[in-house]
Parts: C-alpha cells; structure tokens; sequence
C-alpha cells in the first residue's frame, strides 16, 4: 500500500510546495490534476504508443482474461490430488510441473489469477469507496471532525496491513470475505487522508472562493466542483493499487493467514511449495513469476501515465508492506 | 580569458541575425528571427515586448544558457568583440557572472530557499576564482560589502539569512548585489522588477541605476512595460513575434512612436481619459505567419501589402520601422501615418463625467467604521481597522494600497467571503447582519466579485458554457428569463466558439472575461473587482478597463475597484480611497485627488504616474516612499505612515490623525500636515 | 518549530491510545476466551473467573486499556499466558534480532538505494539511467516474500554460499553476520529501489527550480550544481525518510523472519496469534505501532528541521 502521507501538503505553506519531496506528499496526485482536462482517450493512446507501456497492457489485459475463461483453459482440475506424480518436473501433461500433492501447477496458477482479481478488486474498490468519501467529507467539515479522523485514519495506518491482517483474521476466520475486509480496512486510511488531503488543496484554490461568492451553497460547492478536482485524480491511483492489493492477498496466504488451502491460490502456492524448496522450484517458480509480472505490469502502467500527464515526474513509489 | 583586452570595440554586446527555434514534437518553431541588437558602453537598452515576443529567449542566447530544445540557427552575440557563440562550456561559464550578469524577475524563486544567500553568494565567487588565489575571507568581506551597497540594514546579518527571512524587495536588492558581484560589464534584467508594488519598483529601479553608475556596467532592460523602459533607457528595441518591429534611439516619447504595435502598447499605457479600441492581447503564432508583417492581422492601418510580402526595417527619423508604411518607395500608400490615436475609439474621449450618467444617486452600499482582525489574541493583524465606504449606484468607486494595506480584504467582506468583526455593512439601507438567510442569498445576487485569479477563480474541470449558466442554476431562474449562452459571452466581447472550453484553455483576458460574464448573468447591482488587470499584458488590461467603463454606463452598476495600478484608477473611477495598513488615509473625487493629493501617502504613489512624455526619468526624481509596508503584527505607532513620510514630524509618531474633511468638503484626508501637502501638490511642480 | 512539535506529540499519542483501546477491543470480541486458553478445557467457572479478575478482563474495555498503557510506560505489558514469563522478557531477544534486521536492511538500502539514484540523475536520459530505472521499477513492484524466496532459492538451495535457516547468536559474530546478510538485502531491495527512484527524481526536480538557472546564469559549475545544490535539497525528503522506513521495515520482517526461519518479532507474533496467547501479540503490535508512530514523527520533525523555510513559525500576516 501506499506510504503514509504525513507529510500532507495541509501542514505546509504554499510555498514549499517547489520542493517538496516525492514520495513523501501527494505531488504526485495533484500532477494528474491535468488528466480530464486533456482528455483521457488522447493520454491512453500516447501511453500505448510506449513499448513497455503496451507490454504491461498485455499482460494486465491476459491476467484479466486467464481469470475470467480459467475453467476453460486448465487442461487439469486445480484440486486433484495425485500423490503418483507428486513433484514432477514439467512434461507434456504438466507443463509447470506438479507440486507435493501431485496437483498440476499451471492449472493452479491460472485458477489463482482469478482468486487474486476476485479479492483485489472488491478490496480496493471498497476500500476507495468509503476513504474517499470520508476523506472529502471529513476535509471539507474540518475542524474537530477533521482532527478525530486524522487520529482515526494514523491508527490503523500504524498497525502494519500483516498485523492487522493476523489480528483481524483470526477475529474473522479466513475466507476470501474476511481477506477483502483486511485489506479494505487497511487501505481505507490511505484514500482518507488522500482525498482529504485533495479536498484541501482544493479548497485552497481561488474557484472555491468564487463559487462561495457567486452565491453557491457549501453543499453545492463540496458536489459540484470540489468531489470532481479532489477525486478525478485519485482514480488512476486506485488503478495502480490493484497489485498492491494482490501483493497483500498473496502475502497473508503465504503465511497461512489468508486464502486456505487447498484454494488454488498464488500465496497459499508459495507456502506449499516453501516447504519443498530444497527438493523442486517449479511449485513456486510459477506463482513468482506471475506475481513479479503482474504487480511490475501495473507499475509501468501507471508510471507511464504519470509521465505522460508530467515529463519531469519519476514515479510515485508505493510501498508494500 | 580578459575581454578587456579587447577595448577599443565600440559596442559592449552586439547581436546580429540572431535566429533561434525551438523544436516541439510536430515542428521547428521560430523564437527569433534575425534579430539585431546592442548595447554600448555605459548604455540602458530596453528590450519591449508582450510574453511570446521571445525576449527572455533573447536574454538566455546571450548567456549560453538555451533550453534543451532551442538551437541557435544562425547569427552572433558579441561581447567586447569575442564571439560568444564559439567558446567552450568552461569558457561561456568564465563569461557569467563575470562579464554578463542578470536579474531575474522573480527573487523568490531565483535564490536557492535552503542556502543563506552569503553562501550562494560564495558560490558564484568560488566559481570565478579559478585556482582558489582568494582566501574565504576576502570572499566574504566582498560579499558583506556587496549587501551593504544595495542597502541591506544589516548586510553582516544578513548574510547568514535565508531567501525567505527577506521582504520581496529585501529580496530583489539581494539579486542586484549578487548580480554586481564581480563587476560584470553587462546586466541583463529580465522583468527584475515587474513582480513588484510600483513604489518598490521604484526603488529597484532607482538602485539598480545608481549602482549602475558606480559600477560602470552597462544594461539591457528587457520589460512588457513600455512606462517603465521610457522612463529609463537611452535606446529601445521592440519586439514582437520573434521580429524586431521598431528601434528607437533617445527615450521613447509616445507620441513619436511609429510601428503600429509600439503604439498599441503606447496607448494602452498612457492614455487615461481617452477610450481605448481592443488592443491585440495574444501574440501571434509565429508558424502563421511565415510571409508578411506579423503584426498585419491586428492592424488597423493594414494593406494587402502587409500580408504578401514581408517588410524590412527601413531607417526613420530618431531609429529604424519595420513597417511599410515607412518604406522610401511603398510608403506613399499611406499618406496619413498610422499613429497612437489609431487606438483610440472613434468617439473619442465621450466618457461621460462623473455623475452626469446613470440613474439618480440614491445611496446602494454603505459601510460604517468596518474591522476585519484576523489571528489570536496576541498576534491580531488588523487587516482592516475602521472603514467608512459609500458607493451610489453607477458609481466607480476605487480603493487603492499596496499590496498588505487591506483592500482585497474590504473587497471580500463585501461579498461576505470574510465576516467583519466590527462595524456595518448596508445595502439599500437595510443592515446585512439584520438579515434573513434568504435575503442574505438574494444580496448574494445583488452584489457579485470578479477574482484576482482570472484562471485560478474559474472551475477548472467545467467547460466555459457551464460556468456561465452556473449561476441561473444556483439562483434557480426560470428558463424563459435566461440569456442563451452565446448571449452571455457576446456581453463580454467573447465569442461562441469558447463555449465548450475549459479554463486553462483560455487566455488571461479572455479567462477574466469570463469570469465578468458569469458575475453579470443574474443583474448584480454592485460588482467588486479585485485587481481586474493585474496579470495581463498592457493591452489585455486596457480592453478589460474598457469593458468595465462600458457596464458602469450603459447598465448603471456600481463598481468598487480594488487595485494598485493607478492608470486604471485615473482612467475609470469617479472616486477613489487610498488605503494604507487597514485604513483610508484619504478619499475623494480622482479629479481632485489626482491634482492635488493631501495625503504624502497619495502623492508618493500619484509620483510614479507621471506622464511619460514630461516627466524626469528615473533615478533624478525625488523618491516619496522610503521603505516597505511594515510587519502586519507590529502596526508603527502614531501616524501609521510616518517612517516612511518625508513630511513627519515628532507628533506623527505619537497621534493618528483622524480621517477629516478638507478643501471643498467633497474630500477628506487622514494627515496633521494634509493642507501643507494640498499646497505643495497645487504649486507647479519643480522638474529640474 | 516548538509548538508544531508539541501539537505533532500530542497528535502521536492520541494515535497510540486509539491503537490500545482497539487492541484491548480486539480481544474481547474475538471468539475464544482468553482464559480458558490459560487454563486448558478442563477448567472450573469458578477458576475461570478467578482468572479472569487477575487478568483484569472483567474490567471495562476502556479501563484495561488505562492499566495497559499505564503498565507499558512502566515496561509491564503483562504476563505471557502460556510461560507464564512477563512478557518484556520473551520479547528482549526477539526484539534485538528484529532491531538488527531493520537497521542492516535500512542501511544497505541508503548505501545502495542513493548512489544509485544520484548517478542515474546526473547522467538523465543515459544508459545508466535508463537501466537503473528499469531495474528499480521491477524492484519496486516485487513484494518482500517474492524477493526472500528467490534470494533464498538462488543463494541457498541452488549455490549454497549463504546458510538458509536460523538467524544464529551474538556470541558467533561472524556467523551472525553471515546469517543477517541474506535477510537483510531481501528487506532492503524494495527500499534500495525506492530510494534510487526518489533521489533521482527529487535532483531532477531541484535541477528544474529558477534558483539553479540563477547558479548557471552566475557560472557556477556543474559540478557544484550537481551535488552542493541539487543532491543537498534532495536529500531532505530522504532523511525526513528514514524515520518511516523503520515503522515499514519492521513490518517486512514478519515476512523475512518466516522464510529465513529467524527468531524475532514477527515469527513470534505469528505464532503467538496461533495460540492466542494476547499479551504476547499486544506487546508485539504495541512495538510495531510505537515505532511506527515515533518513525513518522521524526519524519514531521526532521522534514521541519531540515527546510529553513519552515523552521519558522508561520507569520500571522498569512490571511484566510
């Protein structure tokens, strides 16, 4: 998930904002301000016209379809145990070779992509969802509204996503719905501040003012013209966290706190295949691979959109942890 | 590497055919098109023309320090007769600073925020001592010395201050000191003083001329602003479209102006009482324009000549015209000569006296001894302390100040984006803090703001067609009483095409008008206009002042002006109020107030708007306002003005003097020695 | 600068109070009652309430947590339910392990993450450039687990030059270094990519400012440009950085520590959550948090510290 932003541009004077650091603030946000007004379809083409860029809409593009028509290219059932072939190295039949049950592994792994989209994007759609709102919200009251959500959304910031993951889980018992609460939960504070911290930059901005005196209620002003310049840009930023939210789904398998096994999943792949390390890699070659393709696909994509929007810009770094 | 040993040269900076492009991802763009120029020794030469005339590409040739994407074609800049263009990296870097220097407009940005500026100034010196043969030492002595003579109270002080410890002024005299570090022979300032309030200005000018003396360097003033570059150079060079459209030898004199755009820019200076015609605000773009007179399309004396065929600059009386109008053999086509009235509207001077128009002055705001403190208790800023205000209806009322003195302040507490914490405000006779909510919604309607911000005011995600229908939407009128959007636009001399722009699309001008449109659409009765010109070209302003003067006539609104520029004031207000540090120091019909100020206040700022045609240039002229307006938390005691007053006496500083009516009872000053000061303004004044 | 820094203190503690009220929340809704955990299935209600009045959990939710923040100011985070030992003690040595970890990953990333970045900078647009950012994106995108496990299966299972498993003790240096090696890049490696990638760009931006124009348009050399003026305002955001990375670092060793089979704070969390042992995970998650909460304060403060322009109190001539 994304850094903390405590270095929100709300506690700095206007005239820092020269050199601010990235990463540490939402420069990186108020930078895509420009996008609608350049019209989205006009920016798609010029990313797409760079190789990387057009590389990483293929792979996203073939996670989404692997996903969706998984049943129908799996040459195996994902959940076959066949202890006579455990561990075998890729053939003809498996062609990833198969793990320490004798599953095939590439039928596994296509079944995992489809895990991993079905948890991401409810996660990080909720999750937006509600930060935003309350963060626009919360922004535009300020206040001692604004202070007890700030104190609310460092909170949970504070409890690493595996932390809280460990903690909420065994509240919840694992199940796909608890893992997306887990991580709905943990980006949540993440859009909060980000939205609220929009909101803000836009309220600094003359237009609010001249709405204000042109006669337009608060509420009118919040709808109409604050919510569209405080999220727009957020949008994008929500697209380039769908790995995060995969990375985090995977992770937490890994430790045997998400996804269960036997659920064709690419963490719950790694644990298995962990403990057989010394004796076969092609139980996590598969799961690595997909994980390390598809969270750098969403990178470049979203780092050549940034470039696109602005030339000077490097690339807002994302944690995840 | 010495220059100096190649005296003898006549000219100090020589360009000549300078021709610059700057490659874009479709084409090659000409930013300079054989341009010629220079500088003699000892000389001031301005360098005139609107953003885009490529004139900071000019200043960034000569220095070697051309963007990334900019090549230089063709031509050669000369310093003391070596050509700049041939030297190596090291060699051009020997150059800066050292024999070429500049000040930048904006010293906010120009100095490094995370260095004291001794340490910048360290820097350059470290960078022109090859071999470190001088001690630290030395450097820093020469430092101090250096902020010492640009007047630094404090130079030894200072010189371990941050950029951001200084006052914008502080700031600029900074640059000035860096700038003449190493005794350059030439100093380029690139607007250095167009970010500032005019009584800074002039002083920033008047110091950097001084200086200019002592350091026997000489200067290439590059400005947007005519005034300014007529007050102060010996020769001036126009710009316009990457072409050099006129050079003028002697100090430009409006009336002897020739090429047409010098004109337009003439007129919309320094013309006060006569209406103006729309002046050419953008400036062309330059790939139009390949064949022909760049200028033809905006011209009002344009033949088909102009755009087939491309003038050369012919040699004229006091400099040289690029214009055909001035050709030995084509200029006979134009037997009359165009001239600065060709920007002057066909009636003429018909502005319509003060109150003669309009309907019967019947009383529409009035404001009685207003506060607006904002802060704890401890540090209060008394932004504005005690305001009495009246404004008729069809009346231009101005309040003018620098920048800190609280006028924008009084503006919004009108339109109720600041509540007043002290004092009332009436409209109609009816108080506003007696008001229902739904009364206090329709005086929303009723008195309307146009933003500082031309752009920034705008919603920038909503196309220009909504923004302008915005405000039917939000006063709920019905749709047989709304105008049709192209209706609204033409109001404002917009045209339809614009509807479906959004804001950072239009231009300053055209985003200001915008934001008129959308304060007209529901018949305000009062419109507050903060700072209405500042941001645009010369032009630009003189269109938007026109528009202003033609809704006071022809619709009876009132207007509460809210500005520094004082041309605008002359040229539009019927009355006006000088306000300095939260209050009115004194009020008046501009008439009478531009004759006569009583105020010292009045009259340093009325000195810098001297006619350009008669008035003493710069730097021989008596400077009024010492200083800069003093910390917001810590007001001066007494007289509020009297640090700075070159009339005050001991009780100055102990009483305020109270806001009292002089002469025939129509004005009033806030002065002990206002009738002293009436009388020295009457007499003519002395212009030795 | 004294008053932001009281008002950002208070802010962090009132963080830490929410994080203790919600983490004495947690355990009294999660299904399983922490006394029957001490005391077996077995256990008699009137032992089980016995019990539960020494552990205090028959107390409102908002009283616990007074007595546990009063306790942990006093280094008393309870007792472990299932050694019985206090649990300051069964955290001591997890905690210094962990603590290593953090720091050797921390400076491994400084140390690789910023000379990276500045030479990417200074040669913009170059080969170098265009590799280091290539590399680091890839980095950037790969999560923790990924990178320990191919590390783990390249350096380990396949060459065997570094030990895989156990993180070994202080009374074998060598082998504890040995040891830390391998974990500690694993942690580092998102970091040493994210450093490269800010540094470079926050040069590029400081490169782009008026105030560099103004240092070329006096001469001043490249050089000095370079490192005096663009490196030195770059490496103000990364400093103020570092007090974040330890909250992110630590949180990454629960990952680390599970596959190089290490003895620190995160596989004990782990286990301790396995067998519900509370005070165990709250003392863990109070450290996490604590540390988190301290990193991102010094951050605030240093960043404060760090820019001259903000050292000051903000005048109050600024309206609105």
């Amino acid at each position: 998930m994304s850094l903390p932003l405590s270095q929100e541009p709300d506690d700095l004077p206007a005239s820092t904002s020269a050199a601010a650091p990235a990463g540490l603030d939402t420069s990186g946000v108020l930078e895509l301000q420009a996008y609608t007004r350049r019209g989205l379809l006009r920016i798609l083409r010029s990313v797409l016209r760079r190789p990387s860029a057009l590389v990483a809409v293929i792979i996203i593009a073939a996670l989404i379809v692997v996903a969706v028509l998984a049943p129908l290219l799996t040459p195996h059932d994902p959940t076959k145990i066949d202890l006579d072939t455990a561990l075998a190295g890729p053939s003809s039949g498996h062609w990833l070779g198969t793990d320490s049950l004798g599953r095939d592994n590439l039928s596994r792994l296509v079944y995992g992509a489809r895990v991993a989209l079905q948890i991401a994007i409810p996660s990080i759609l909720g999750a937006f969802v509600i930060g935003a709102s309350t963060g626009l919200i919360v922004g535009y009251v300020g206040g001692a509204v604004d202070r007890v959500f700030l104190v609310l959304f460092d909170a949970v910031i504070s409890f690493p996503s595996v932390i809280l993951g460990l903690a909420l889980l065994t509240l919840l018992g694992p199940s796909k719905k608890s893992v997306v609460l887990v991580i709905a939960v943990s980006m949540i504070p993440y859009y909060g501040r980000l939205a609220r911290a929009q909101t803000l930059s836009q309220m600094r901005n003359e237009y609010v003012r001249a709405e204000r005196a042109l006669g337009a209620s608060r509420a009118r002003v919040l709808r109409s013209h604050v919510m569209p310049n405080a999220l727009a840009p957020l949008l994008v930023i929500v697209a380039i966290d769908i790995p995060t939210a995969i990375a985090i789904e995977a992770g937490l398998a890994f430790l045997g706190l998400g996804v269960q096994p036997p659920t064709p999943d690419w963490g719950v792949m790694l644990n298995d295949g962990f403990t057989v390390i010394g004796t076969s890699v092609w139980p996590i070659a598969g799961p690595i691979a997909a994980l390390v393709l598809v969270t750098t696909s969403f990178t470049v994509l979203g780092e050549t959109f940034r470039d696109e929007l602005d030339p000077r810009s490097a690339g807002r770094v994302r944690g995840q942890r | 590497m010495t220059l100096a040993q190649s005296a003898g040269v006549q000219d100090l900076l020589r360009i000549e055919g300078l021709t610059v492009s700057y490659r874009t991802t479709e084409h090659e763009r000409l930013a300079l098109d054989s341009v010629d120029l220079s500088v003699d020794r000892g000389e001031i030469v301005g360098l005139v023309g609107q953003s885009g005339s490529g004139k900071s590409t000019l200043a960034s040739a000569v220095l070697g320090l051309l963007p990334s994407n900019a090549r230089q074609v063709s031509g050669s800049v000369e310093l003391g007769g070596v050509e700049l263009t041939w030297l190596s990296a090291q060699e051009l870097r020997d150059v800066r600073g050292q024999e070429i220097s500049i000040v930048f407009q904006d010293p906010t940005t120009s100095l490094n925020p995370r260095l004291p500026i001794g340490q910048q100034m360290l820097q350059v010196l470290r960078a022109h001592d090859s071999g470190g043969r001088t001690s630290r030492r030395l450097h820093r002595e020469k430092s101090v010395a250096g902020l010492a003579e640009v007047g630094l109270p404090d130079p030894l002080r200072a010189f371990h201050m941050y950029p951001h410890e200084f006052s914008g002024g502080m700031r600029q005299r900074v640059m000035i000191a860096m700038a003449l570090l190493l005794d350059p022979r030439l100093i380029i300032a690139d607007e250095a003083t167009s970010a500032l309030d005019v009584t800074l200005e002039a002083q920033i000018l008047e110091l950097l001329l001084r200086l200019r003396e002592r350091h026997d360097a000489s200067v290439l003033f590059i400005s947007h602003n005519l005034g300014v570059v007529s007050q102060l150079c010996d020769r001036t060079t126009v710009l316009h479209a990457g072409r050099v459209v006129e050079e003028i030898n002697g100090r430009v004199v409006w009336s002897r102006c020739q090429h047409p755009y010098t004109q337009s820019l003439a007129a919309s200076v320094a013309h006060r009482d006569a209406r103006l015609r729309p002046t050419p605000t953008t400036a062309p773009d330059v790939d139009d324009l390949a064949i022909g007179c760049r200028f033809a399309r905006q011209c009002p004396q344009a033949h088909d000549l102009c755009t087939a065929s491309t003038p050369a600059l012919y040699p004229s009386k006091g400099g040289a015209v690029r214009c055909f109008a001035y050709s030995p053999e084509l200029g006979r086509d134009w037997p009359v000569k165009p001239t600065v009235t060709d920007w002057f509207e066909p009636d003429g001077d018909g502005r319509p006296a003060p109150g003669e128009s309009g309907p019967a002055a019947a009383g529409l705001v009035s404001v009685r001894d207003l506060h607006v403190h904002f802060g704890e208790r401890d540090r209060t800023v008394k932004a504005v302390d005690g305001v009495d205000l009246h404004i008729e209806r069809g009346e231009i009322v101005a309040v003018v100040g620098e920048s800190g003195s609280g006028k924008t302040t009084l503006a919004e507490t009108l339109v109720r984006l600041v509540r007043p914490t002290g004092g009332s405000i009436q409209l109609d006779g009816r108080d506003l803090s007696s008001m229902t909510r739904s009364e206090v919604r329709d005086v929303r309607r009723r008195v309307q703001m146009v933003f500082q911000s031309a752009q920034g005011s705008l919603s920038p995600r909503m196309q220009v067609g909504s923004l302008i229908t915005e405000p039917y939407k939000i006063f709920g009128v019905p749709k047989d009483q709304r105008l049709q959007p192209d209706e609204i636009l033409a109001q404002v001399d917009l045209s339809a095409e614009l509807l479906d722009s959004y804001p950072s699309q239009l231009s300053g001008g055209q985003a200001r008008r915008v934001g008129l449109a959308r304060a007209l659409v529901c018949q305000p009765e009062l419109l507050v206009a903060d700072e209405p010109t500042s941001g645009l070209d010369a032009a630009a302003a003189a269109t938007t002042a026109r528009l202003l003067g033609d809704l006071r006539d022809r619709r009876g609104l009132a207007i509460l002006l809210v500005t520094h520029d004082l041309s605008l004031v002359t040229n539009l207000a019927d009355r006006v109020c000088v306000m300095y540090f939260g209050k009115i120091v004194e009020t008046g019909p501009v008439s009478q107030i531009v004759q006569t100020p009583a105020h010292p206040y009045t009259k340093a700022l009325l000195s810098l708007l001297l006619d350009p045609d008669t008035s003493a240039p710069v730097g021989r002229r008596k400077l009024l306002a010492e200083g800069e307006i003093p910390s917001q938390s810590a007001p001066p005691s007494g007289c509020r003005f009297h640090p700075r007053c070159p009339w005050a006496q001991e009780i100055c500083s102990v009483n305020e003097p109270p806001l009292v009516a002089i002469g025939d009872g129509t004005r009033s000053a806030a002065c002990h020695f206002a009738d002293a000061v009436m009388r020295e303004s009457a007499a003519p004044e002395d212009r030795s | 600068m004294l008053i932001y820094v009281a008002k950002r203190l208070v802010l962090a503690i009132a963080v830490l109070v929410v994080i203790a009220f919600l983490l004495i929340a947690l355990v009294t809704v999660v299904p399983g009652d922490p006394a029957r955990t001490v005391l077996g299935t077995h256990a008699t209600p009137e032992l089980m309430r016995q019990v539960r009045q020494t552990m205090g959990l028959d107390q409102p939710v908002w009283e616990q947590t007074w007595n546990f923040l009063w306790g942990a100011l006093h280094g008393d985070l309870g007792t472990d339910f299932i050694t019985r030992a206090p649990v300051r003690d069964e955290l001591g040595r997890p905690f210094v392990n962990t603590l290593v970890l953090s720091l050797t990953s921390m400076i491994l990333a400084a140390a690789i993450g910023i000379p990276a970045g500045v030479v990417s900078a200074v040669n913009s647009g170059g080969v170098i450039d265009r590799i280091v950012r290539a590399v680091s994106m890839v980095l950037l995108s790969t999560p923790v687990y990924v990178v320990g496990l191919v590390l783990l299966l390249v350096l380990s299972v396949h060459f065997h030059w570094l030990p895989s498993l156990g993180g070994g003790s202080f009374s074998d240096p060598l082998d504890y270094a040995q040891r830390l090696l391998m974990p500690a890049f694993a942690l580092a490696v998102y970091w040493i990519a994210y450093l490269a990638r800010l540094v470079r760009s926050s040069m590029l931006e400081v490169l782009e400012q008026d105030f560099v124009r103004t240092s070329r348009a006096y001469g001043v050399p490249e050089s000095t440009i370079n490192f005096r003026v663009a490196l030195r305002n770059a490496l103000v955001p990364i400093v103020a950085l570092l007090g974040l990375m330890l909250g992110y670092t630590l949180a990454g060793t629960v990952y680390v520590e599970q596959i190089f089979g290490r003895v620190g704070l995160g596989s004990l969390a782990l286990s301790s959550i396995g067998n519900r042992d509370w005070p165990v995970v709250r003392g863990v998650v109070l450290i996490y948090a604590v540390a988190f909460v301290l990193g991102s304060l010094l951050a605030d403060v240093a960043y404060r510290v760090l820019d001259p322009r903000l050292r000051v109190e903000q005048d109050a001539g600024v309206f609105v």
